[in-house]
């Protein structure tokens, strides 16, 4: 096959996009798990608080959903910018 | 240097064959050293039970070790039988089959040495309670060897279909991101999946009359870990059965492959992520069995959330192979 | 070893009843290779489960590293073994690969299937458990 300069990026920048979303899913996927297994914790020994904590748990997954947000976007500029 | 088709194909086979048994065996393997670890203490700390903590392991062990089965199956047949076809493109069906099934036994062997290891820490504490415990253990350790069954029959498939029809540069590059998606999907669905099972022996030993309330929450928490796994058998899938249009570009060969591993790497995480907060929720739906149904829902609320980084990398994958 | 002992001879007369009947259902069946080759895979589980129960006692006293390097080997030992049935059942014609993968399946199937049985019917929840 062919490779030329311009095939060459093409496919490091869809290689790129392919890693960069993989290896970036997993540090939050564990994260996240970790928020929730620490929510269902603390309600387990305090139930009456169960509301608030289910919010703390969502922000708390929010923030260390955010890594995973900029691997997608990193990815999407990677297949469809560059 | 090897230059005819046929030399280059048994080298795929037999390093497939190689991958898919040594990861399978090393899986089991550390699933065992686990579980004998914790059964060493168990029979320290109560001699008279030792021999019901041998028939746990005997019987743990029997059920954890089917997923090196199935790897030491699919490594068999790539090592004796003739691929006749011997086309170019059987190099990389025969080396992704084995990717698959490697990757996939090693996530499911380590996992199903946890339930066998707390089982057997469970029947030193509460030796009344081991028939529960056995089928509690049983139960999860099965249902943890299903992502290795995924591997396993996407393998097959990548073996047994015929695709010497089909143009040889994107496609060979997709069935190896077919082994990889699901391969590398199925380690982390099945270390997620032990976990919750190893939580619900450790509950049901402690707390032997929520037994029932915590076999339940565990097989919900590990169907839900194990949606990483399926997303990759979809990419897998799609994969195999598209029709591409011929293309010498790079490019469109690697765009296939990351395809594959996106979906893969980014279902370990997810797929760990959810086994824990399942492992959690479990334990404490065991020690509190009053708040059950707000630890049911907290913890497939949280685990709908640390889902949706799977689910980016499952749209990434798809873009790669649809939009490119 | 005497608890092991009872188990082992519960599952394994299971596997090999089953084996027979459903092996002898096939070859009656006209379908012979399968249902040799189901017997044949029956027995290596069989054999592999009797020496999986051999090496626990040997895999006690050892330190978690010990272990896993002393499995390892175990493993390779007992594939060598079980493969086997497969490199036969590819080789021959008289021998279904199929028969003998679902063959090799059996112990862990009859083990997993017997305490589904027990939880699905209660009438055999008051039997003696192993």
């Amino acid at each position: 096959m062919a490779i030329e300069g311009i095939d060459l990026i093409k496919a490091a920048s869809f290689l790129g996009a392919g890693l960069a979303m993989g290896l970036g899913a997993i540090g939050p996927g564990v994260g996240e798990g970790m928020v929730g297994a620490k929510a269902c914790e603390a309600i387990g020994k305090n139930p009456g608080e169960a509301g608030l904590l289910t919010r703390t748990m969502l922000v708390g997954q929010a923030v260390s959903e955010s890594t995973g947000i900029y691997s997608l976007v990193i990815a999407l500029l990677l297949l469809f910018v560059v | 240097m090897l230059n005819d088709i046929e030399s280059w194909v048994k080298v795929a086979a037999f390093a497939g064959a190689g991958l898919s048994m040594g990861l399978g065996a090393i899986g089991a393997a550390i699933g065992e050293g686990f579980a004998a670890a914790k059964a060493n203490d168990a029979i320290a700390r109560s001699p008279d039970s030792s021999g019901d903590i041998f028939k746990l392991m005997l019987v743990g062990q029997a059920v954890a070790e089917t997923a090196a089965i199935f790897a030491l199956v699919i490594g068999v047949i790539l090592l004796f039988s003739n691929f006749s076809a011997a086309a170019p493109i059987s190099v990389a069906a025969l080396l992704g089959a084995g990717i698959c099934m490697g990757f996939g036994a090693m996530g499911s062997g380590v996992g199903s040495g946890f339930p066998a290891g707390e089982a057997c820490e469970g029947v030193s504490r509460q030796p009344a309670v081991k028939g529960n415990l056995t089928t509690n253990m049983l139960i999860g350790s099965a249902v943890s060897q299903t992502p290795a069954i995924f591997a396993m029959v996407v393998s097959f498939m990548l073996m047994f279909i015929n695709y010497s029809g089909a143009p040889l540069h994107p496609t060979s590059a997709a069935l190896l991101g077919a082994g990889f998606a699901t391969g590398l999907a199925a380690i982390g669905s099945g270390l997620g999946s032990g976990l919750a099972a190893g939580a619900s022996c450790q509950g049901s030993a402690r707390q032997p009359l929520t037994s029932a309330n915590v076999t339940i929450i565990m097989l919900v928490g590990q169907a839900v870990a194990q949606t990483p796994s399926i997303f990759g058998l979809l990419i897998s899938f799609v994969l195999m059965f598209k029709s591409y249009a011929p293309s010498e570009t790079l490019a469109a060969s690697i765009a296939l492959v990351s395809a594959g591993l996106c979906i893969g790497f980014g279902g370990i995480g997810p797929g760990v992520g959810n086994g824990m907060t399942a492992q959690s929720a479990v334990g404490w739906v065991a020690r509190n069995v009053r708040q059950e149904a707000v630890l049911m829902r907290t913890m497939l609320v949280g685990q709908a959330v640390s889902q949706s980084t799977a689910i980016y990398a499952m749209v990434i994958a798809l873009a790669l192979i649809f939009l490119i | 070893m005497e608890p092991i002992r009872s188990t082992q001879k519960r599952y394994c007369s299971t596997a090999l009843t089953l084996a027979i009947v459903a092996g002898g259902v096939l070859i009656l069946a006209d379908l012979k290779p399968m249902g040799k080759g189901m017997i044949l895979g029956t027995l290596f589980s069989i054999i592999n489960f009797i020496l999986m129960a051999q090496s626990i006692s040997m895999r006690m006293n050892r330190s978690q590293a010990k272990t896993f390097f002393f499995s390892i080997g175990s493993i390779f030992f007992r594939y060598g073994l079980m493969a086997l049935p497969l490199v036969a059942s590819i080789k021959l014609a008289g021998i279904d690969l199929l028969g003998v993968v679902i063959g090799l399946f059996s112990i862990p199937f009859v083990i997993v299937s017997d305490h589904i049985l027990t939880i699905l019917l209660p009438t055999r929840a008051g039997q003696k458990q192993v």
